[in-house]
């Protein structure tokens, strides 16, 4: 009886090692892989950047042309497209705060999604 | 457009020509409206037949295990459903053709204009203008149905001062109407600007290796080819995005939730 018990905790023994090494191996190639995410944060920071740009341009060109189009229509020259020039300004920076507390809250709830602790459930 | 350049002595290459629209036969001016069937009008047929040649070569002989064909028809219908009930939920499923017309058309537009000797329809702010203004038109139209008067709400922000509120209802105004121009010079502008870039690198390479300095030439070619990469990850990812923020307008317009 004696000698098969022995066996079995030895055998238990190994079986542990073996699990941290593919602990940690898991882990080293978890870090590896980091990178590439990065860079995708990287690329989508770009394409923020782009929309945003465009948003408040996009504002500042609205104003802009809503006031030229209403000064035609009362003849009040050049007062309507200067305050709606500055109220298109404000949209278009509304427009982009909104944006950015959108894509803020996208990667909030990806962090959280990623940073859940291992061995949760799902994995 | 790679490297189908209209060589006028090497380094003349003009990166806009590929922009022009030319009537491929004239048709008659009616009520001011020059109906000529263009190469824009051509290619926007194309991509029209391909859709539905896509469409029904998908549909057709369905069976419970799909074959090839079948297979790319329900991936890109689950693609757009999904995309309609995460963002819009299941009442938008009514608005579901709309959505995947559009997403289809822009997708084969951008994805037709990555070949060579091809017309880029939406590299043309008119016709991305057109259609974010149907969206528009549709999104204002389906919050007034469901909401009646009662979609002027949007307008008002909650939870602001009496005194402020004329102020930020305008620029809440003007911020509603800056959407279907953001919308449209979004995609345009990535359109454009990602076809410049490629006839200008393609010019390059054109003009060193015709000048003889092939060595030269590489580094341009190379990058010309990383670009081409780049442009149809652009070329999705706008036909997506394009896709995603009309969801977004319509779940606006339904559940008016800010």
């Amino acid at each position: 009886m004696e000698p098969e018990d022995h066996q079995q905790k030895s055998d238990r023994k190994v079986k542990s090692d073996r699990l941290q090494d593919l602990e940690s191996k898991i882990s080293e190639s978890r870090k590896k892989r980091q990178p590439v995410q990065e860079n995708r944060a990287n690329a989508s920071m770009l394409g923020l950047a782009w929309r945003l740009t465009i948003e408040m341009l996009v504002g500042i060109g609205v104003g802009g042309y809503l006031g030229w189009w209403l000064d035609r229509a009362f003849g009040t020259k050049p007062i309507m497209m200067l305050v709606l020039l500055m109220l298109g300004m404000a949209a278009g920076l509304l427009n982009s705060v909104r944006t950015v507390a959108d894509m803020r809250r996208k990667l909030d709830e990806q962090d959280e999604h990623n940073l859940r602790p291992k061995g949760s459930q799902d994995e | 457009m790679p490297g189908n350049s209209n060589a006028e002595g090497g380094a003349g290459i003009d990166p806009m020509h590929q922009f022009e629209v030319h009537a491929l036969f004239d048709l008659p001016t009616i009520a001011g409206v020059d109906t000529s069937f263009t190469n824009s009008s051509l290619w926007m047929v194309i991509a029209v037949g391909l859709i539905t040649t896509f469409m029904v070569a998908a549909s057709r002989g369905t069976s419970l295990v799909p074959g090839r064909m079948q297979m790319l028809g329900e991936m890109a219908y689950g693609f757009v459903a999904s995309m309609v009930k995460e963002n819009v939920g299941l009442e938008g499923m009514k608005y579901f053709p709309f959505v995947f017309s559009l997403f289809m058309f822009i997708l084969f537009c951008n994805m037709l204009g990555m070949l060579p000797y091809s017309f880029t329809v939406t590299s043309h702010l008119i016709v991305t203008f057109a259609l974010a203004a149907t969206v528009f038109c549709l999104v204002t139209l389906v919050g007034f149905a469901r909401h009646g008067v009662g979609f002027l709400k949007l307008f008002v922000p909650s939870g602001i001062p009496v005194v402020l509120l004329p102020l930020l209802v305008v620029i809440e105004l003007i911020s509603y109407l800056t959407r279907p121009v953001s919308l449209s010079v979004r995609l345009f502008g990535n359109m454009m600007a990602g076809h410049t870039m490629l006839k200008i690198f393609g010019g390059f390479v054109v003009g060193l290796s015709s000048a003889g300095l092939i060595p030269l030439a590489i580094a341009p070619f190379a990058l010309m080819v990383a670009f081409t990469g780049l442009e149809l990850l652009i070329a999705g990812l706008q036909a997506y995005v394009f896709t995603i923020l009309t969801c977004i307008y319509l779940n606006e317009a339904i559940h008016m939730d800010h």
